[in-house]
């Protein structure tokens, strides 16, 4: 999935490519003018592991002195490319636009209880006076979405082919392509426990999957040509919950590197 | 035979990193350990106010079982000198670590007859002369790591107060969290 999506990405960017370089510089004025923006990503969740996910000599939750060689960590990351159309009115200086964009994240809990050891102990049943530990390597899960992203970007200055912009967007899935989770065991003979684990300790990740964002950025380029941005994401929101099923993630981060490709014809019409 | 003994002891300490201490501390009683049900291998209480803990050189705990008596045995320090508590508990013979469980979810009333404590401070042993005191064995867990059965986890609280020195002390706040299994558990 994901090549066909970067494939047909990467054909799109040609072919716009090619018709921008063949429209005039310094294209004719007028009230509105419109872009295809081609964009890709690195998103940044913020979080914790989740309450029921029991392990052992994982602290974090508050502030604590501690004395142990163990070290548990949680990291999550989201890597994404788009396009999307950009109707912008230039005596506003805002554009709206809306697009397709797809979304891979992924997560994962690492650590080790000692020094010498390269896993963690994860408690994953607690039945009458049996309780029963999991040596594990790491946690790790993968969501993969399709989503409609709509943003409304305003350019308050633009000076000699740099511009610097705000934008605020929102984000809806369209598809949930794919949701896994897995786990790696110190002992591959518990490969076989693998579902009734999970099954017992993972929070069943939400099929839909929505965010909120402000972005700062800056553009460079002249109009009539292709220009090239760089966006921060300032600390987004998740609307849905339960987004990962390993992790409580509370907001986002990230940048965006993108093209604005300038479709000449609309602007006579 | 020499190999099938050095298989045998690494079967026996195959987990030992759970009979390693791992110390949190208790952000609402400074000193000691928060009380956990992890097996951390940690005990502390106050003694009056000074902490007195598990600590990383001493094994924490031992637990000895002679005929009808089971005896817990918290070694730590408190202001760096050598502390040993002991609880002497009549009627409890466990065979096994695994037989532990018996004491799940048991308060035992350290005023009554057929229980015992000692506190050794150094190399001075004093039978304590219980005024008030409980230990309260919270839960008792057998523990099977990639589903085998490999040690026993105890948790519970303990509190008393006695004499010492002729004086009337408390020993407040006591928690213990500790791991029981081949190495620290004895029964002759």
């Amino acid at each position: 999935m994901k090549k066909v999506v970067f494939t047909f990405c990467f054909a799109v960017l040609q072919v716009l490519y090619l018709q921008a370089q063949e429209m005039p510089a310094g294209a004719p004025p007028g009230r509105w003018v419109s872009f295809v923006h081609v964009e890709s990503g690195l998103l940044n969740p913020s979080g914790t592991i989740r309450d029921n996910i029991a392990i052992r000599q994982n602290i974090s939750s508050f502030f604590v002195n501690q004395v142990s060689d163990g070290e548990i960590n949680s990291t999550a990351f989201g890597i994404y490319a788009g396009l999307r159309a950009e109707y912008f009115l230039k005596k506003f200086k805002t554009g709206l636009s809306a697009g397709l964009r797809y979304i891979n994240y992924g997560s994962e809990i690492s650590g080790f209880s000692a020094r010498n050891a390269d896993f963690f102990y994860l408690r994953y049943s607690m039945e009458g006076s049996d309780t029963r530990f999991a040596r594990v390597k790491s946690m790790s899960e993968t969501t993969n979405f399709i989503t409609i992203p709509l943003e409304l970007r305003f350019i308050p200055i633009q000076r000699k082919g740099i511009g610097l912009f705000v934008k605020a967007g929102a984000e809806l899935s369209l598809l949930n392509l794919r949701h896994s989770t897995h786990i790696s065991f110190q002992d591959p003979e518990m490969n076989v426990n693998e579902d009734e684990i999970l099954q017992q300790i993972s929070t069943p990740a939400n099929k839909f999957y929505s965010t909120l964002y402000a972005t700062a950025g800056i553009k460079f380029g002249y109009e009539g040509r292709v220009n090239y941005i760089i966006e921060v994401f300032l600390p987004g929101s998740y609307l849905t919950k339960d987004n990962f099923s390993l992790t409580e993630v509370d907001y986002f981060e990230g940048f965006k590197l993108s093209l604005q490709i300038p479709v000449f014809k609309n602007q006579n019409e | 035979m020499l190999l099938a003994v050095v298989l045998s002891s690494c079967a026996e300490m195959e987990d030992f990193n759970l009979t390693t201490s791992v110390f949190i501390e208790d952000p609402y009683y400074p000193g000691l350990p928060v009380y956990s049900e992890w097996g951390y291998n940690t005990f502390g209480a106050y003694i009056d106010r000074n902490p007195f803990i598990s600590s990383d050189s001493d094994v924490p705990a031992k637990i000895i079982v002679n005929t009808d008596t089971l005896h817990l045995i918290l070694r730590g320090r408190m202001e760096g000198e050598k502390v040993e508590l002991k609880f002497s508990i009549k009627g409890y013979s466990p065979a096994t670590y695994f037989d532990l469980t018996v004491l799940d979810n048991t308060t035992i009333n350290l005023k009554e007859s057929g229980r015992a404590v000692t506190l050794k401070i150094r190399d001075q042993t004093t039978f304590l002369d219980i005024i008030d005191g409980e230990l309260q064995v919270i839960r008792v867990q057998r523990l099977y790591v990639d589903e085998e059965l490999t040690r026993t986890i105890m948790s519970g609280y303990f509190n008393l107060k006695t004499f010492l020195n002729d004086e009337p002390i408390a020993i407040s706040c006591g928690r213990f969290d500790l791991g029981i299994g081949y190495e620290n558990f004895y029964n002759y």
